[in-house]
């Protein structure tokens, strides 16, 4: 006999995984419906989304490189999720790391590319992770909501970056463009070839921060604290914990991976500091960490995603002369349906379903 | 000196002051307006984005830039009601929601206008300065302050309406309960979605109107990401405001003067300040002045915690 | 105040028959019924849990019943919301108030009386002069309702419920939070207010209140309405039976003891707290003995505990554990247990698996730590011994902590708090909503810490927990410790007059 259970697809909606899937699905869907609407051609459009995606190798090389940086933001931000923080603060991190990159490969122009990226990556770390400990300090210290203080700091960083780019480290001979330097040889992160692909070293690199994240979450202590004072504010003050340490802490996480993004997306991508360095990755890491869970492994396929749909999107804009912007549309959709499928509402409903599968259950048996 | 004086005691930097002053006034006000009633609105910035946009299209289709600003307000209403499907009427999360239209608000408005305005940045319908009889005569300020666009009159008048409003009467009495203890209100039988609601269908038309304020006051035309941030910095300023409708006015006002001063110093070329450093002048200090009031404010009790009835 | 009119027989004011109510697996109301005359004041009396508020919530609209009929002036009608309970004139007065702290009480007055758009501060405050001096109180109708004291508020409650076209008031536990005088105030206003022809519910626990003060008594328990008395014609002994229903078991077995070195010290204790201050406080435990605190929930209880527990910052004063080579740093060692009172806002991360949660705070005491690293595994064996020990029923170790019900989430706190052999145990209400048999367990756990020589420090707002386990029984009234006591028999009495704020100097020392 089949559970009355089974037969309301209980089990499944308990996972989230399948919740994760099902509001990509339909939020794709509805994205495609607006395309649609505003009379874009789907026919052509479609065929571009795909190709430009994973439709060869070069697309899938763009796939990976696209992802590389919202993935170490998306872990960021999914350290302080389970902290119960949120870091709305990736693009200034990102911006004052890279800004601190170019000076610092500048100012100690190492010449052994192994130690040159090392130290880029360290730079980049203690960069982005400083930007966002102050966001820390001030909400355990000041009581200031993390969520605004990062966006001021997002602008303040930006600035910052900006004013560097175009004055004292502005290249002189970069052809009047208001950007940095290239970075120099050494610091520079090569492209991969594993078979017919190639790959982005920088991905490697994100994969092994999502399995460092993973361990630092789930094997040891400071993670279990991080976790209970996200889950429970009061009760990790109970456990002994000394929250506002921990909220510097999680924060100064938050903002180190977002501070590698930006080294690893200067040293691997983009080489050269510039106005435009980062279109909106912050924001797209967010998205990256709801739709992940705030869990390393679903950061990385979320990242992956993400990074597909934007690969997608901008050869979309190049074949079918549909604008890549709809990509944000996308996220902005899948975003709002994930808090509608996460809301108190519907877990509200779910549970009160699930009660009453239970006593259908019983009944039954 | 007199550098300085020029910097400040001058017709230029006080007309720009109320400039920039206004659609950070209107949305203030309203973000107050949802705050009080407990919903922490993120996606303001979207908000006026989406309103500087349908406020172009409505001033563009009708000709009218009235049409064009009553467009603007529901442009943003309409934003507001999304977030209010999901976080009054699902109870989700009110941060990630307001992320969330923030980037549709991008995403649909870059798209849109260049779907139907084109590339090409068409000069629509727009509001001229309008000159309060008398008062605009007085001498020194009176021309530059009484003669502004019809934004900056109407913004002062809500202001000064929404605080009667939040203060004297029993809609304003049922907003601030909503945001500070739901279920009392509940409890003597008023509902707080539908009070909710009202206050973030305000919010929502108030920030569309200082998305439109931009658009069809200032540059009478659309162009991609022109509130750029404008929303984000109100939504610091309403701590600052310490949730008092009338204060938005003078701390807008107060900002708009730090950031009219970043660009006078670029334009008067007086001190060597590098033009990122100037604009940075107006973050800093809202973040100053954020700190100064978080410390000393409360804000409202149940802000941005979702409420359903058991 | 002359006897109460005899009602016309037939014609009830109010009735409600058989009322059902159930909540996810308990049945919170099972058949109640209940019958109001006009002019009466009725109590409705019952133990902790035994329905009384559910019932209450159903009449006030908040609440909506499962099935049952309520007949109001002899026409059925519907109660969907309070809204609709005011307007057949039902006014409510709840245990714990619905006022707005963050208005005044003005504002607060306004927000349930009257419809017109606009408000007038000054009508209001006529209003509410109105009532005070028919009532009695001095209310300030600009005051803030978070600067007054549970007293006060509670007496707004009752004027507001008055303020509109009230036929029946309906009071949940008003005395609780009263000091006596305003107990005594109150029940003249009540009295008053029925010699006009209208009906009092009364809901309370307490005996005497009954014969002070009501015309007749429905008795309730485990959700059903057991019967209906004549106050005049009933006795104490009548009640008790009929409320309790079975005896009341407190006897434990508990080996004498000694006390031995202090374990706890608290002196010239100041606390700043958001409901209570607590002024120059003084207690200490020492090995071998409960010393329970005794008082009406909100005199400052809550805040001595946070303090000792560390999660609150005292105003001045000094806690100090053990000695000093006993090492422990600010109680945070694993000989000091710490049993919160909320397991939901402070006891457990809900969104944690169990097994992480019985380690909570203790990984490092535990040697489950290396180099900042979890030992998951043996983190795991370790909270299966410790679950089974406490007999947590949960499904596996993995599960989240937030799933479990009520009574197994106290278990894992306790499993939690009492696996390393405490010295001393820091406990607030921990039988809080557990059925008799759990609230057994964790009464014979602490009595267990005790027999062992350890120190226990325990806060009930039950006065029977209290009763059956402490050695020592402080009464705390407004942030003071108003009298220190021994349990026995005639113990009661006194610690009833501590805690209605008596200065009656008795150090039973």
């Amino acid at each position: 006999m089949t559970s009355k259970r089974d037969a309301l697809g209980l089990v499944l909606l308990g996972r989230e995984s399948f919740v994760v899937s099902a509001v990509i699905i339909l939020g794709l869907l509805l994205s495609l419906v607006m395309l649609a609407v505003t009379g874009a051609d789907l026919g052509e459009a479609l065929p571009a989304l795909l190709s430009g995606s994973v439709g060869d190798a070069r697309a899938i090389e763009e796939t990976l490189s696209q992802s590389v940086p919202i993935m170490f933001v998306g872990l960021g931000v999914a350290v302080g999720l389970r902290a119960g923080l949120f870091n709305i603060g990736g693009e200034g991190q990102i911006y004052v790391a890279a800004l601190a990159g170019i000076v610092v490969s500048q100012w100690l122009p190492v010449d052994v590319p192994v130690l040159a990226v090392a130290l880029l990556l360290v730079v980049g770390f203690i960069a982005g992770g400083i930007w966002a400990a102050a966001a820390g300090w001030m909400r355990a210290y000041l009581h200031m909501n993390e969520v605004i203080t990062t966006i001021l700091l997002n602008g303040i960083g930006f600035l910052l970056a900006s004013w560097a780019i175009h004055g004292p480290l502005r290249d002189r001979d970069g052809g009047g463009f208001p950007w940095s330097e290239k970075i120099g040889e050494p610091f520079r992160l090569p492209i991969l070839d594993i078979g017919p692909l190639t790959m982005p070293s920088g991905f490697l690199l994100a994969l092994c921060a999502a399995v460092i994240v993973w361990i630092f979450l789930d094997k040891t202590v400071i993670g279990v604290e991080l976790r209970t004072l996200g889950d429970n504010r009061d009760a990790a003050a109970y456990a002994g914990a000394r929250v506002p340490l921990l909220v510097i802490v999680a924060m100064g996480c938050a903002g180190a991976l977002a501070g590698i993004a930006g080294v690893v997306e200067l040293s691997g991508s983009q080489e050269r500091l510039s106005d435009f360095f980062s279109p909106g990755y912050g924001f797209t890491a967010i998205a990256v960490a709801l739709v992940g869970n705030a869990r390393a492994g679903g950061v990385v396929l979320a990242a992956l995603f993400f990074g597909a749909l934007t690969a997608g999107a901008s050869s979309m804009e190049r074949i079918a002369q549909v604008p890549a912007s709809t990509s944000l549309v996308a996220q902005a959709i899948i975003v709002a349906l994930l808090v509608v499928a996460r809301s108190e509402r519907l877990g509200r409903w779910v549970r009160a379903r699930r009660q009453l599968a239970a006593a259908l259950d019983g009944q039954v048996t | 000196m007199d550098a300085l004086i020029e910097l400040f005691i001058s017709t230029a930097f006080v007309a720009s002051t109320l400039r920039l002053a206004v659609p950070l006034m209107l949305a203030a006000t309203g973000e107050v307006i949802s705050e009080r009633a407990g919903i922490l609105n993120i996606g303001l910035e979207g908000m006026m984005l989406m309103g500087a946009f349908t406020a172009v299209i409505g001033a563009d289709l009708t000709g009218s830039p009235w049409l064009g600003a009553i467009a603007g307000a529901a442009g943003g209403a309409a934003l507001a009601s999304i977030h209010g499907v999901i976080v009054i009427r699902w109870a989700g999360d009110q941060v990630v929601s307001g992320l969330a239209l923030n980037l549709g608000a991008l995403g649909l408005t870059t798209y849109l206008s260049r779907k139907i305005l084109g590339t090409e940045q068409t000069e629509v319908a727009h509001f001229e300065p309008v000159n309060i009889p008398i008062l605009s005569d007085l001498p020194f300020f009176g021309p530059t302050v009484f003669g502004q666009s019809p934004f900056f009159y109407f913004a002062i008048a809500m202001a000064g309406m929404l605080s009667w409003v939040l203060f004297r009467t029993r809609l304003g009495l049922a907003w601030r309960s909503a945001g500070e203890d739901p279920d009392a209100l509940d409890s003597v039988g008023v509902s707080v979605a539908r009070t909710r609601w009202t206050a973030l269908l305000v919010c929502g038309a108030m920030a569309g109107l200082g998305g439109a304020s931009i658009s069809l006051a200032q540059l009478f035309t659309f162009i991609e990401n022109m509130t750029g941030g404008s929303g984000f910095i109100a939504l610091a300023l309403v701590i600052v405001t310490r949730w008092r409708p009338l204060w938005a006015v003078g701390v807008a006002t107060f900002f708009a003067s730090a950031d009219a001063l970043a660009l006078r110093i670029q334009a008067l070329d007086v001190v060597d300040i590098p033009f990122q450093i100037s604009l940075m002048i107006p973050l800093v200090l809202t973040l100053v002045m954020y700190g100064f009031a978080a410390r000393a404010g409360r804000s409202p009790a149940a802000l941005g915690r979702s409420w359903l009835k058991s | 105040m002359g006897p109460p009119p005899k009602p016309a027989p037939g014609s009830h004011l109010l009735a409600l028959a058989d009322i059902w109510k159930r909540y996810d697996a308990t049945v919170a109301l099972s058949g109640a019924s209940l019958e109001i005359e006009r002019g009466e004041i009725h109590a409705l009396l019952g133990e902790n849990g035994a329905g009384k508020t559910t019932l209450m919530n159903v009449l006030d609209g908040i609440t909506l019943p499962d099935s049952g009929t309520i007949t109001w002036s002899d026409t059925e009608v519907e109660i969907d919301s309070p809204k609709s309970a005011v307007s057949l004139g039902i006014g409510m007065v709840h245990q714990h108030d619905r006022l707005v702290p963050a208005l005044t009480v003005w504002e607060n007055i306004a927000l349930a009386v009257g419809t017109s758009f606009k408000i007038s501060r000054d009508e209001i405050a006529e209003h509410l002069a109105e009532l005070t001096e028919r009532y009695g109180g001095v209310i300030n109708p600009d005051a803030l309702v978070s600067d007054l004291s549970v007293g006060e508020r509670q007496w707004v409650s009752l004027l507001r419920a008055l303020a509109g076209e009230v036929k029946l008031l309906v009071l949940d536990e008003p005395t609780s939070t009263l000091t006596p005088i305003e107990r005594d105030r109150l029940f003249v206003a009540l009295r008053h207010y029925r010699a006009a022809g209208l009906s009092v519910i009364f809901i309370t626990h307490k005996l005497d209140e009954v014969f002070a003060l009501c015309d007749r008594v429905t008795v309730m328990r485990g959700g059903e309405t057991v019967s209906t008395f004549d106050v005049a014609s009933t006795t104490h002994a009548q009640l008790v039976q009929s409320m309790v229903g079975r005896a009341v078991d407190t006897d434990f077995d508990r080996a004498p003891s000694e006390r031995g070195e202090i374990l706890l010290q608290v002196e010239s204790l100041s606390v700043q707290g958001a409901r209570q201050t607590i002024v120059n406080l003084d207690l200490e435990v020492s090995r071998g003995e409960v010393v329970g605190i005794a008082g009406v929930d909100g005199n400052g209880q809550g805040e001595l505990i946070e303090v000792i527990c560390g999660v609150r910052e005292a105003a001045a004063g000094a806690v100090t554990f053990g000695d000093e080579h006993h090492g422990w740093h600010n109680g945070r060692a694993a000989s000091v247990a710490r049993i919160p009172e909320d397991r939901h806002r402070h006891g457990l991360a809900l969104g944690l698996p169990l097994w992480e949660n019985v380690h909570l705070g203790r990984f490092r005491n535990r040697g489950l730590v290396r180099n900042g690293f979890l030992n998951s595994r043996r983190a795991y064996e370790a909270s299966e011994a410790m679950l089974e020990a406490f007999d947590v029923r949960c499904s596996s170790p993995d599960q989240p902590s937030g799933e479990l019900s009520g009574g197994n989430q106290q278990k894992a706190v306790l499993a939690r708090e009492l696996s390393d052999d405490p010295d001393l145990v820091v406990a607030m209400n921990p039988c809080r909503g557990l059925d008799i048999g759990a609230a057994r367990f964790v009464l014979d756990q602490l009595v267990a810490v005790r027999d062992r020589d350890g120190g226990v420090l325990f806060v009930s707002y039950d006065l029977d927990e209290i009763l059956a386990i402490s050695d020592r029984i402080l009464v705390m009234a407004s942030g003071r410790i108003a009298g220190e006591l021994k349990p026995g028999p005639d113990v009661i009495e006194q610690i009833g007059l501590l805690m209605g704020g008596a200065e009656i100097g008795v150090k039973a020392q």
